[in-house]
C-alpha cells in the first residue's frame, strides 16, 4: 500500500490545515446600523495553497465580534458605537483552522444615534404649540445632525435643532404626548419613550381670581385681597335671597367696606311690563337692578348679573362699573325684569375688596346655591 | 397667577344659508358660556331663538327691554319654545351683533341667560337685552340657535368661561 505524505500548511503537524488569508482592509458599515449594534466589512484574498478551505472567519479586536462567509469580503456585526476596531482573518477547512490574519487598520464603528432622553412637555401658551424638552444620547460615532419629533395623536412630523422644541400645529383642547428621535449621517435613531401628555389652550386675558356657592344662607360675601395687577374686574353672579318675594328685585355692591354716602348709581330696565329708569347719588352703595331673585320666586331659578368694573386698582381717579343683569320666572311681566346699571364709588383708592349684598346692605341674607365669581381682567 | 380661561370651544362660519346652527358635545369645563355671533339675516322679522339639549317643550321663558331709535319698550314671553334673544326682531339683511351668556349650565338650578342683541341699516335697527330661563335642572350639553335664513358667513362663536 502506498503511503502519501501531505504537506503541512505552516510548518506544524496539521496537514491540509488552511495556511492564513491576506488581510485586506475594513470598512465602516455606518447607514441604518442601530445604536450598539455597528457592522463593517472585512475584504482578505484567501492563500493560494494549502487546503481547500470552506469558511472564512473575520473576528475584530476588542470584543472578538466575528461574521463568517465562504469568500471575500466579511461582515462583522454587533459592533459597540463610535468604537475603533481592528479584524484579523482565519480560514477553516475539514482539518482545521488557519493562523490568523495579521490585522486590519483600526476603523470606528458608527451606527444611527442613541435614542434621546425625553424631557418635559409643557403647553406653548398659543393654543397650538407645545414645547418638548430632551436630552441627546450618544452620537453613534457620527456626529447628530438634528431631531425628528412627532406627536400622538399625529400630526406632522418635525425637525428640531436643539432642546426644548417649539412645536406648532396642535390643537387647542386636545391632549397630546411627544417623542424625539435624533438624525445623524446614518440615519435616525429609535425614538424616545413619550412624554406627558399636554394639552394646548388658547391664551386668556380672562383669569378667575375666586369663585364660591354658597353651601349655606349668608348676609352678604366678600371677595377680599383681590390682586391689583389686572385693568379691570368682572363680577358673574348668580343670586337668590331669602325674602318671601317673587319677582326680581335687586342687588347691591360696597368696596373696600366703605359705608360712607360715596356711592351712586343710574338704572334703565323692564319693571313690571315698562321702561323704567332711576338714579341716586350720595349713597351707601350701589344698586343693580334685576340682579337678584326673591326667595320665593320658582325654585331653583336664580338671577343672573354681569359687572365690569374697570380701573380698579387707579389710586387716581374715582371707580366707575357697569352691570347688566336680570331674572326671569316664567311669569311674564311683573316678575321677570332686565336692565342696565352705571354705578360710581368717588373714591381714588384702589379696590381690594368687594361686599355683595341682596336687596339693600340691611336687606335680605344671600341663599344657598347662590354663585359668585370675580374674574380679573388683563 | 389665577386661571385663565375665556377659552373658544368651537367656532362655525355658515358656508350657506340656514336656518339652525347646533353647538353639540359642550365640554363640561367651565362656570359659563358664552355664545357669540355677528352676521346677518335673510327674513325680516326672523328672531333669535335658542334652545337647549333639544329640548321642543314649552319650557323657556324670556323678557326684554329693547330701543329702535325712536322707541324704548319692553316684551314678555312665557311658556314658550326657546329663548327669544331679539323681540322677534331682525331687520332684512343688516349686520347684526348678538351674545347670550349662560350660567351654571352645568349646574342642578334652571338654566339662565342674559343676551344683547344689536343690529342697524343705516336708519333702522334695534338694541335689546333679554333675560332667558330655560326650566330644565339637566347640564346643557348642546344648544341650538334657530332663526330663519340666517345669512351665509354668520359666524358663531361658543365660548367657555
Amino acid at each position: 500500500m502506498p503511503i502519501i505524505f501531505g504537506t503541512t500548511a505552516s510548518g506544524g503537524d496539521n496537514y491540509f490545515r488552511p495556511q492564513a488569508p491576506t488581510i485586506g482592509t475594513a470598512t465602516d458599515v455606518g447607514t441604518s446600523r442601530a445604536y450598539n449594534n455597528g457592522a463593517a466589512t472585512v475584504t482578505f484574498t484567501p492563500a493560494t495553497s494549502g487546503g481547500n478551505p470552506s469558511t472564512y472567519t473575520a473576528t475584530s479586536s476588542p470584543g472578538s465580534y466575528t461574521g463568517s462567509a465562504s469568500s471575500s469580503p466579511i461582515t462583522v456585526t454587533g459592533l459597540q458605537s463610535a468604537t475603533a476596531y481592528t479584524y484579523t482573518v482565519t480560514a477553516t477547512d475539514s482539518e482545521g483552522t488557519s493562523a490568523p490574519s495579521s490585522a486590519t487598520g483600526a476603523v470606528t464603528a458608527t451606527t444611527v444615534p442613541q435614542a434621546p432622553t425625553i424631557g418635559t412637555a409643557a403647553d406653548g401658551g398659543t393654543g397650538t404649540t407645545a414645547t418638548v424638552a430632551f436630552t441627546a444620547g450618544a452620537a453613534g460615532g457620527s456626529s447628530i445632525t438634528g431631531y425628528s419629533v412627532t406627536s400622538s395623536p399625529a400630526t406632522t412630523t418635525q425637525s428640531a435643532s436643539s432642546s426644548p422644541y417649539t412645536f406648532t400645529g396642535l390643537t387647542a383642547g386636545t391632549s397630546y404626548t411627544f417623542q424625539v428621535a435624533a438624525i445623524n449621517a446614518n440615519g435616525t435613531s429609535a425614538s424616545s419613550s413619550a412624554s406627558n401628555s399636554v394639552t394646548p389652550v388658547v391664551p386668556s386675558n380672562f383669569f378667575l381670581i375666586s369663585q364660591t356657592t354658597l353651601g349655606s344662607p349668608a348676609a352678604s360675601y366678600t371677595f377680599s385681597s383681590i390682586p391689583s395687577t389686572y385693568k379691570s374686574l368682572q363680577l358673574r353672579m348668580t343670586l337668590r335671597d331669602s325674602s318671601s318675594g317673587t319677582s326680581t328685585g335687586y342687588m347691591a355692591l360696597r368696596f373696600n367696606g366703605d359705608t360712607s354716602s360715596t356711592y351712586a348709581y343710574h338704572q334703565l330696565y323692564n319693571s313690571f311690563g315698562s321702561v323704567s329708569e332711576n338714579g341716586a347719588a350720595s349713597q351707601t352703595f350701589i344698586q343693580v337692578q334685576g340682579g337678584n331673585m326673591a326667595g320665593n320666586a320658582t325654585a331653583n331659578v336664580f338671577a343672573p348679573s354681569i359687572t365690569d368694573i374697570v380701573d380698579y386698582a387707579s389710586t387716581s381717579k374715582y371707580k366707575t362699573l357697569k352691570s347688566f343683569a336680570g331674572g326671569d320666572t316664567n311669569g311674564g311681566s311683573g316678575y321677570a325684569e332686565i336692565g342696565f346699571s352705571s354705578g360710581l364709588w368717588q373714591s381714588t383708592a384702589a379696590i381690594n375688596s368687594i361686599t355683595v349684598y341682596v336687596g339693600s346692605p340691611s336687606g335680605y341674607n344671600i341663599n344657598t346655591g347662590s354663585t359668585l365669581s370675580l374674574y380679573g381682567v388683563l | 397667577m389665577a386661571t385663565a380661561t375665556y377659552i373658544p370651544i368651537a367656532t362655525q362660519t355658515l358656508s350657506g344659508s340656514a336656518n339652525a346652527v347646533t353647538f353639540s358635545s359642550i365640554p363640561s369645563g367651565y362656570t359659563d358660556l358664552k355664545l357669540v355671533s355677528s352676521g346677518g339675516s335673510g327674513a325680516v322679522g326672523a328672531g333669535l331663538s335658542v334652545i337647549f339639549n333639544g329640548d321642543g317643550g314649552s319650557n323657556y321663558s324670556d323678557s326684554c327691554i329693547y330701543g329702535t331709535g325712536s322707541t324704548a319698550a319692553v316684551s314678555s314671553d312665557k311658556n314658550v319654545y326657546g329663548v327669544n334673544s331679539t323681540a322677534g326682531y331682525v331687520s332684512l339683511q343688516s349686520p347684526f351683533l348678538f351674545s347670550m351668556d349662560i350660567f351654571s349650565y352645568t349646574g342642578s338650578t334652571y338654566k339662565v341667560t342674559l343676551s344683547q342683541f344689536a343690529d342697524d341699516n343705516n336708519g333702522s335697527g334695534k338694541v335689546i337685552a333679554t333675560v332667558g330661563l330655560w326650566r330644565n335642572t339637566s347640564a346643557i350639553t348642546s344648544l341650538q340657535v334657530q332663526s330663519n335664513g340666517i345669512l351665509t358667513g354668520t359666524t358663531f362663536t361658543l365660548w367657555g368661561i
